[in-house]
Formats: structure tokens, sequence, C-alpha cells
């Protein structure tokens, strides 16, 4: 399995991710959300990038997965950002202080995603690579 | 699960029995129920929808059966076409009940332009409506409304859009009724509603989004129930257009803060077979903020659609040069089709105040009920399902056997067969706008891979569905309409 790729079920789609820890997990899941977006894994910072902070205290890793993806959504949909990746400064299972680099988005989506869902999430862990699946409503 | 562990109760409605089927993963508190050919249940056992069904069945307090409707498929928490009940006073919400894009429903105008008349503008309507509406995700409604304005919105519904923002008259409060719940229900807690969800939404109004989402210019194409279309306003020959969109990023967030909200206040106490099923008890200070935020919701999309049809009779004006009152553009019916209401049901020979989710599906009250406008008294609720893009939308009207077999409810379109990218891989090498073309059928969006997406060889056939929606009787059939101009989000 590659690091991030995408699927679709039947009414939706979705991205599957692995990493090696908590940051690389969650790196993959930009990345995979990127391709999905603009079938464009390797978006990167610019001139004009600008820094989102995002700082959230969740119950479990897939608590913060969901709610860093929707904050993409959310500055894509709101703010015409791009997020072309993630400076991690803290993370543990329960919280995470990071950086999301954005650009300004000069094309339109693949899609409009209407939420991040929870349906069937949890993240697996096997010889210490973290891997998962995440459905997005559209 | 198999076919055979249904039992077919007639031919086309099939019971799994709580006391007779065996379940290691759930445990039914009813039976579940499903409108289907064998063919429809075959595919949605295949695709999980049913065990979805069942998941349903095995929430606390759900009354009467846990229902699905014809288009069945899978979805999140409820599966689409997922129909459950819950006493009013004891019992419990589910956001996966509803569904993220709250109150994405349907609005249908007639009008008395024959076919003919419309003939070369064709082209000129579709490229206004794309160029003046705002469509696909980024894409911000033309209106400017301040916070306090959107507010009002969220209290009014469509009938602040009829006060304040129209221009043609089709919009007049006087058409309010012909909208469910007149396109307003009870929103008197503005401080529940989260900051995000305000920024997501105060500039959609009056935008379709993307997806499935589309307006469509339809020729009304058979008349089945001559009656039942005079009293709509639906005349063989003569032009109906559809406007298919909901709460767009408002109602997304309102979704997900409360699946969040919910989800957080009840970890480790309640046990769902799916994490999507969390719910709160109706009269719990969750519950009571739940539903709040979700009659909110349906008031954006009811002031959404409100608005747009406004603006499409606008252009409709532009173009024929004839008031939208010359052209005899009404307003037929708008409902929502995912969404919970209470709702007066007879569960077990009383009647009693429920609270009615219905996720992909439509109410469908018949004649004379105290819910449905005065001049639908003798027909029963219109009842909209709409098609894939390149085949026939159907009216219907709603009946007393939906109210006995279905909790006043019915299927509310086609339904995705093929997987996103099992459409693009099918679509390779298709020109998805000449291939319309060639059925008289004229197509405008932004986007070619979104098109693709969308071929009608990606949904399921709509007259398979409408064939089982008619014969058990949950709905019956007044009209046929077919798209000539398709403009996609």
């Amino acid at each position: 399995m590659e690091k991030y790729e995408t699927f679709s079920t039947t009414a939706d789609v979705g991205i599957r991710i692995r990493g090696s820890g908590y940051g690389e997990l969650l790196q993959s899941a930009v990345k995979g959300l990127n391709l999905l977006y603009f079938d464009d894994h390797n978006l990167s910072s610019s001139a004009s990038s600008s820094v989102y902070p995002f700082e959230f205290h969740g119950d479990s890793l897939e608590n913060i997965l969901v709610n860093l993806l929707s904050e993409i959504v959310f500055l894509l949909q709101n703010e015409n950002k791009i997020t072309t990746g993630l400076k991690i400064k803290e993370i543990n299972e329960t919280f995470l202080n990071a950086d999301l680099l954005t650009i300004p988005a000069d094309k339109e989506p693949n899609m409009e995603i209407k939420s991040v869902t929870y349906h069937n999430l949890k993240i697996n862990r096997e010889n210490n690579v973290l891997s998962t699946e995440i459905i997005f409503d559209i | 699960m198999e076919l055979k562990d249904f039992t077919q109760v007639s031919p086309y409605r099939w019971v799994l029995e709580k006391d007779k089927y065996k379940s290691s993963q759930v445990k039914m508190n009813v039976d579940a129920e499903v409108f289907a050919t064998e063919n429809i249940l075959n595919n949605a056992i295949e695709d999980q929808a049913i065990q979805q069904v069942l998941n349903v069945s095995s929430l606390p307090g759900i009354l009467s059966c846990s229902y699905a409707m014809p288009d069945i498929h899978y979805g999140y928490g409820f599966c689409i076409g997922g129909v459950a009940a819950f006493p009013a006073d004891t019992g419990i919400v589910s956001p996966g009940g509803v569904g993220y894009d709250i109150n994405c429903g349907v609005r249908l105008l007639s009008t008395n332009i024959p076919q003919d008349d419309l003939g070369n503008y064709r082209e000129n309507i579709g490229y206004s409506i794309l160029s003046k509406i705002p469509t696909g995700m980024t894409k911000k409604s033309n209106l400017r409304l301040s916070k306090k304005q959107f507010m009002k919105v969220l209290e009014n519904g469509a009938e602040e859009i009829a006060n304040h923002y129209t221009k043609t008259g089709v919009g007049s409060s006087a058409n309010l009724k012909s909208i469910e719940s007149s396109g307003k229900l009870p929103f008197n807690m503005p401080e529940i509603i989260s900051q995000r969800a305000i920024d997501r939404g105060h500039t959609q109004v009056g935008s379709l989004g993307g997806g499935n989402h589309f307006i469509e210019v339809q020729l009304v194409d058979e008349i089945y129930d001559e009656t039942a279309a005079a009293v709509f306003g639906l005349k063989k020959g003569n032009i109906a257009i559809m406007i298919h969109t909901g709460s767009r990023g408002f109602g997304h967030q309102i979704a997900s803060d409360y699946i969040e909200r919910l989800r957080k206040k009840n970890l480790g106490k309640i046990k769902v077979n799916d994490p999507q099923l969390i719910y709160a008890e109706i009269q719990s200070k969750e519950g009571q903020h739940y539903l709040q935020a979700l009659n909110a919701a349906s008031n954006f999309a009811w002031a959404n659609r409100h608005l747009l049809m406004d603006d499409i009779a606008g252009i409709f004006e532009d173009t024929l040069r004839s008031s939208a009152q010359q052209l005899g553009i009404r307003l037929v019916y708008d409902q929502a089709h995912n969404i919970a209401k209470f709702e007066d049901h007879v569960i077990a020979g009383n009647t009693q105040k429920v609270l009615v989710h219905r996720k992909g599906a439509t109410r469908a009250f018949p004649p004379g009920h105290k819910d449905i406008p005065q001049e639908y008294k003798t027909t029963g609720q219109p009842v909209l399902i709409p098609g894939s893009m390149g085949t026939a939308s159907y009216v219907l009207r709603g009946t007393p056997t939906a109210m006995e077999l279905s909790l006043g409810s019915s299927a509310h379109g086609a339904g995705r067969r093929l997987s996103r990218h099992k459409a693009i891989k099918f679509s390779a090498g298709m020109n998805v706008r000449e291939n319309l073309k060639k059925k008289n059928i004229l197509v405008f969006s932004h986007s070619n891979k979104g098109l693709r997406e969308e071929i009608p060889e990606a949904y399921k056939e709509i007259d398979e569905i409408i064939d089982v929606t008619d014969g058990a009787g949950i709905s019956k059939k007044v009209a046929r309409l077919i798209p000539l101009v398709v403009v996609k989000g």
C-alpha cells in the first residue's frame, strides 16, 4: 500500500493512509486529501504561502484526524486556501499543535466535500505502522 | 445475510423479523422492512445497506419498523432511503438519521410554456443559469448578507427570502404554503449555532453546490393521473423546472458539530454499531440543541431553494422577454429528503407524536392530511423523485397506504449504482455532453470530470424504483418529466 491513495464507495469517496508514526500518518492524510481534491499530491508552498495555526485537544488519534481534515476542508471552502503541508510542533494520541501551510487556491477542486466522517474509522497499528481509511461525505 | 432470511409479505415488501433472524452483531428491537424488487434487495444485501437497516433497528425506543425505501443504498449511520420513528417524549434523535446535507431536497416549478416555445432559447437558458447562479464548491452567493440578516434567514427560512430578497413574484409569500412545513421550522436559539457554521453558510444562500445537485429544465412527457396533474399544474408538452440542493456548508457544519458533540458527550457511555449512529435523548439538552440546529439548517435550505427559484424565474423572464406571471411559472411543491420532524402517526393502533427521521426519503402524506396545503387536500401531497442526469424524473402523490406501511414516506431518487471511480473508468473516452445532446439533452457544467462521475449509467434504473414505489402503493404516479437542459454543480 502507498502512503496515501484514494478510493470510492458507492456514493462517496475516501483516502487510505499510512505512516510510521502519528506525524507521518497525518502528513499522509494531507497529501491524500490533495490527491482527492486536485489529482495532485505534490502541491508545495510558494512565496504567497500563509500559515494557519491548528491546535486541537481530542480524545483519540481518530478524533484528531477528523478535526484536522475538517479544518483543511474549511480552509479551502471558506478561505480559498489549499493546505500543502503540515509543520507539527507537538503531537500525541490526544493532542496536536501544528501549522497548516497553505497557498491560495487557483483551481477548482474535483469535488465538494461536505464533511469528514467517522464511518468505520479505526486506526490500525501493525509493526509500528499506523494505517486507516477515512470516508468523506460528498 | 441472504434473501431467504426475508419474508416477502407482498410483491414489493420484504420483512426481516426480529424474532426469527439471529445476528451476532445486532440485537434488533423491531423488524426491518424493505420496499424492493428481488433485484434491489439483493443489491442492498450485497452493498451492506441492509446491515445499516438492522443497525437502526437496534436503536433504543425505535417504533414500528426500521424501514428502507426502494432507492436504498449504503450511507453512514442510516442507509440512504432509511426511515425510522421514535417517541417524541421518551425517544432519541440521531444526526446519522438525517445526514450531513440537512434538508437536501427538491423543488418543482410548473409553467405554461409549451416545449416548442422554448425552442432555441434552451442554450441561452442553460448558459445563463450556469453563469448567473453560483455552482460548485468554492463559489459564493450573489447575495451578501450581514450576520444579522443571515440569522433572520435561519429564523424565518423561505419567508425571509420571500419578504426581502425576491424580484419576480414567483417567490412571493403567497406561495410559501407550497413548501413542506411552509419553508420554516421553529428556531429561536441562535446561541447554539457555531461560528464556523455561520462562516460556512452566510455567503452561500442562493448557491447550488456540487455533486449530484442540479437545476433542470424538463418536459412534462407523460401524465398518469390527469386529475392530480391538473391540480399540480402539470400539462403534457409544457416545461417544468426542478431544483435539487440543500443547506450547503451551513448544514454540513451543523451535522459535523453535533456528531462531534454527541460523540464526546457519550464517549464510553453509549454503544452503537456504527459511530455515525450516535444519538441524544430528544428531551435532553443536547437533543433539544441538535433539533434547534437542525431546524435552522432546514430553514437555510428552504431559503436557498426559494432564492434559486426566484433567480431562475428571472432568467426565464429575461430570456423569453415575458413576466414570470405570463409564463405561468408556479411553485408546485418543495420537499425535504434529509430531515427529522415531529409528526402524528398510528403506531400499534394508537395515534402518537413521534420524531420521524428520513434520510434519503421523502414525506408522502395522503389526501386530507392536516399538514399538506389546502390545494392538495384532494390529491395528497406531491412527491418529487428525480432521476439521474439523462433519465426521467417523476411526480407522484402521497397515499393513505404510505401512512399505513411506511410512516408516510416514499423514495427520493435513483441512487448510485457505480462509485465515482467506476463511473470515471466506465466513461473513459466518452463525450458525455455529446452523448446527451444526441438524446436532446443540453448539459452545462464547469467540470467535465464532475459530469463523467454523474453519467446516467452510474445510477440505478429510476423506472424500477418508481415501479416499486407505485406498486407498493406508498405513492402513486402522476407525471413523468424528461430533462431538456441540465445544469450541474
